[in-house]
């Protein structure tokens, strides 16, 4: 797996924001990298960037208000210095997105059938221009084909009573249904790299439920890289094969996913992983003080400084260096250093501080 | 512990179908549902989207007219109180929502928004400005925030303001509905933390509602699981979480994506249920859950279970019928009695 280039490899990516308040660097820095046939999760807090990643990675940011820097690159091509027709073929065609709004990512206008068959026939063949669309469009045989396609996938997704579906309207299905007919639309082309943005997250658990285990087949069944965002880590840990744990708009900290629940090694990642309430009923660890920071005036230092239980002198002031753990994983943190032997900080130290932790007054300037 | 602080007596609480002429039956949101909180407890109320936790809480503080049914608070009938009543319960029972934003006026400042429910309890003027920033400052925010509008605070910040603006009434039972789930796991932790601490101190009772299992596995005495208007289980959590009886809160339980091995040994063998939730107006025939329970036999569909006394809890499911040994039968397992069978 490790032998060959991976499928996408994001080096040095940041994106910036020119807003009424100042420039906002939302993301600052990140690498990652999906193998072939990989379950890669990009895993954190409302604000942590995750977002604005994946929208850098597929070019659905404008260019301004966005600055975009850094290589994204695609199966051995930088995506950056494609020209935007060649880029867009790519979209919905080697690369397929689903978004965490089922409902806002179909058109309510037009049928199921409809937008599933022009995905089928138009997909990956950029712009065809109003003439070609409209001869394939009403090219009964090219149209059945395409058709007889998104049947086979309604099926495939397990889409109860497809035929039906097919002219139903997205607002006559139930959030369940809209987010099969979404995962459908996704792999009609047989795209090599999946991005799912909290997919199914809208739904209650026991439908949501259905969605995971339904990827999860679908990522047996089918060759195919995925790169998931998700605030939740269960679902992380029971799709992905390697986790991003993303912060301030870096990246804290990397591993494979037994690894990160087990042995994780970033105080935030600790934190956070402390903080899940247990099914359980394992206590849980105070919670982390404050709150996101401020993308217009980020910290110093490391950007979780100001709410880690570790902070000192040396995290204000600088930029914390990538700490490797074995092959797969790395951290960064500056307390990494600290330890001679064993890993610095344990998770059992970082549960204590947070549990200790009193709730002290929140300070008003800079713990937003 | 002394007596029940609240008791909900099968309240019913029923839409009408919209429309003058419309002949659709009413929603059904909440149908029958009973419990008791006793003094300094929790109750955990969980139900998925459309179950009518949140309709319960409504009408037990009367902003819902109740249908039917009985609220007692502290041995008095509080069901559709008139205006002097009203006013007094409400100083006692307060509601914590889900949005902390919408519950701040965008254009009061925080002092202001905290003064109005200490005006409209008749604290006198002297002591409005001192109890304002004791309660900010027990929820955990300094003075600063007093002057501050709700857009500069954070989701975790804007709710502790809303805990604080509950307190400040010196509330005897809290009905928090869904107050963490608009936050982040690492602040939702921090609001659990102070909500059990000012449970302790001025000696709350509450009524936690959420979809959220693990949350009320950690913060609650007492579970009840709702689903179509019905509570279907309820009893202990430990004993609900180590040994869950109905099939609806089996499947909850086995669909949660946890982040431990050990959490695993919780989640019964996958019982998936079909489809999704059907509308509160469509309701099915006999037990709500038939058309989904995967254990479903022709006699679900055709009588409406009543609520067990199973052991440690209520169940509402026929299989329990003539106790636990009913539903290992329908899974066609041996029964192993009261022997937790998840762990």
């Amino acid at each position: 797996m490790s032998d060959a280039a991976p499928l996408l490899s994001v080096r040095d990516l940041s994106v910036g924001f020119e807003g009424f308040d100042g420039y906002a660097d939302v993301v600052d820095g990140v690498d990652l990298t999906v193998e072939h046939g990989e379950v890669v999760t990009i895993a954190g807090e409302t604000g942590c960037g995750k977002s604005v990643t994946t929208k850098a990675i597929t070019g659905l940011l404008n260019e301004p208000p966005a600055r975009v820097d850094g290589t994204v690159e695609f199966d051995g091509q930088d995506l950056r210095e494609l020209p935007d027709t060649e880029r867009r073929a790519l979209n919905g065609d080697r690369i397929s997105v689903i978004f965490q709004n089922p409902l806002s990512s179909l058109n309510p206008v037009f049928t199921i059938g409809e937008q599933l068959t022009d995905t089928a026939q138009f997909g990956g063949e950029g712009d065809t221009g109003i003439l070609g669309y409209l001869r394939r469009r009403y090219s009964s045989t090219d149209r059945s084909a395409a058709r007889e396609r998104v049947l086979d996938l309604l099926e495939e997704v397990r889409m109860p009573d497809p035929e039906s579906v097919m002219d139903s309207y997205p607002s006559e299905l139930s959030g369940g249904m809209r987010q099969r007919a979404i995962i459908a639309q996704a792999l009609l082309n047989e795209p090599d790299l999946l991005i799912a943005d909290e997919p199914g997250s809208a739904l209650d658990v026991t439908v949501h439920d259905e969605i995971l285990s339904l990827l999860e087949d679908l990522i047996a069944k089918r060759d195919m890289s995925i790169l998931m965002i998700t605030h939740n880590l269960g679902v992380a840990r029971q799709l992905s094969d390697r986790v991003y744990i993303m912060y301030g708009g870096r990246i804290a900290e990397t591993a494979p996913t037994a690894e990160i629940f087990d042995t994780p090694h970033h105080p935030y990642t600790q934190g956070l992983i402390a903080s899940i309430p247990r099914l359980s009923g394992e206590s849980m660890a105070g919670g982390i003080g404050g709150s996101v920071p401020e993308y217009t005036d980020p910290p110093m230092g490391c950007r979780f400084h100001p709410r880690c239980p570790y902070a000192d002198d040396s995290c204000r002031f600088s930029e914390p260096a990538d700490v490797s753990f074995g092959e797969q994983a790395r951290s960064a943190c500056v307390r990494h250093a600290d330890g001679d032997g064993g890993p610095v900080p344990t998770l059992q130290e970082t549960k204590r501080r947070l549990s200790e932790n009193e709730p002290t007054l929140e300070r008003a300037e800079g713990d937003r | 512990m002394s007596g029940p602080v609240l008791e909900v007596e099968d309240l019913k609480k029923h839409f009408p179908a919209e429309g003058l002429f419309s002949s659709d039956p009413p929603a059904k949101a909440v149908d029958g549902v009973s419990f008791s909180i006793d003094e300094g407890e929790t109750l955990g109320l969980i139900g998925e989207s459309g179950s009518g936790k949140s309709t319960v809480a409504k009408t037990i503080i009367d902003i819902h007219e109740t249908t039917d049914g009985l609220i007692r608070f502290n041995g008095q009938d509080i069901t559709n109180p008139i205006r002097q009543q009203l006013a007094e319960m409400r100083s006692e029972i307060q509601l914590v929502f889900q949005d902390p934003t919408s519950c701040l006026n965008p254009r009061r400042t925080i002092r202001k928004s905290l003064l109005v429910p200490l005006k409209a309890t008749g604290v006198p003027r002297s002591e409005r400005e001192q109890r304002v920033r004791q309660m900010l400052e027990r929820v955990g925010l300094n003075d600063e925030y007093l002057y501050k509008y709700p857009h500069e605070l954070s989701g975790g910040q804007k709710q502790r303001v809303n805990i604080a603006r509950a307190l400040a009434v010196e509330p005897s039972l809290l009905l928090l509905d869904e107050p963490t789930s608009a936050l982040d796991v690492s602040v939702q932790a921090k609001i659990i933390s102070l909500l059990e601490d000012i449970q302790t101190e001025f000696d709350l009772t509450y009524l936690f509602i959420t979809h959220d299992l693990s949350l009320v596995r950690n913060f609650a005495d007492e579970t009840a699981v709702m689903y179509l208007g019905e509570i279907q289980e309820q009893g202990p959590t430990d004993r609900i979480f180590e040994n869950p009886r109905h099939p609806y809160t089996r499947s909850l339980l086995s669909s949660i994506p946890v982040t431990s091995q050990q959490e695993e040994a919780y989640k019964p063998d996958s019982e998936s249920l079909d489809g999704e939730v059907p509308g509160a107006r469509n309701m099915p025939s006999g037990c709500r859950l038939h058309p989904r329970c995967p254990h479903a036999t022709e006699d679900c569909a055709m009588r409406h279970p009543e609520q067990y006394d199973v052991q440690d809890r209520d169940v509402r499911c026929i299989a329990y019928e003539d106790g636990a040994e009913g539903f290992e039968r329908l899974r066609g397992r041996r029964p192993v009695g009261s022997e937790s069978d998840g762990s």
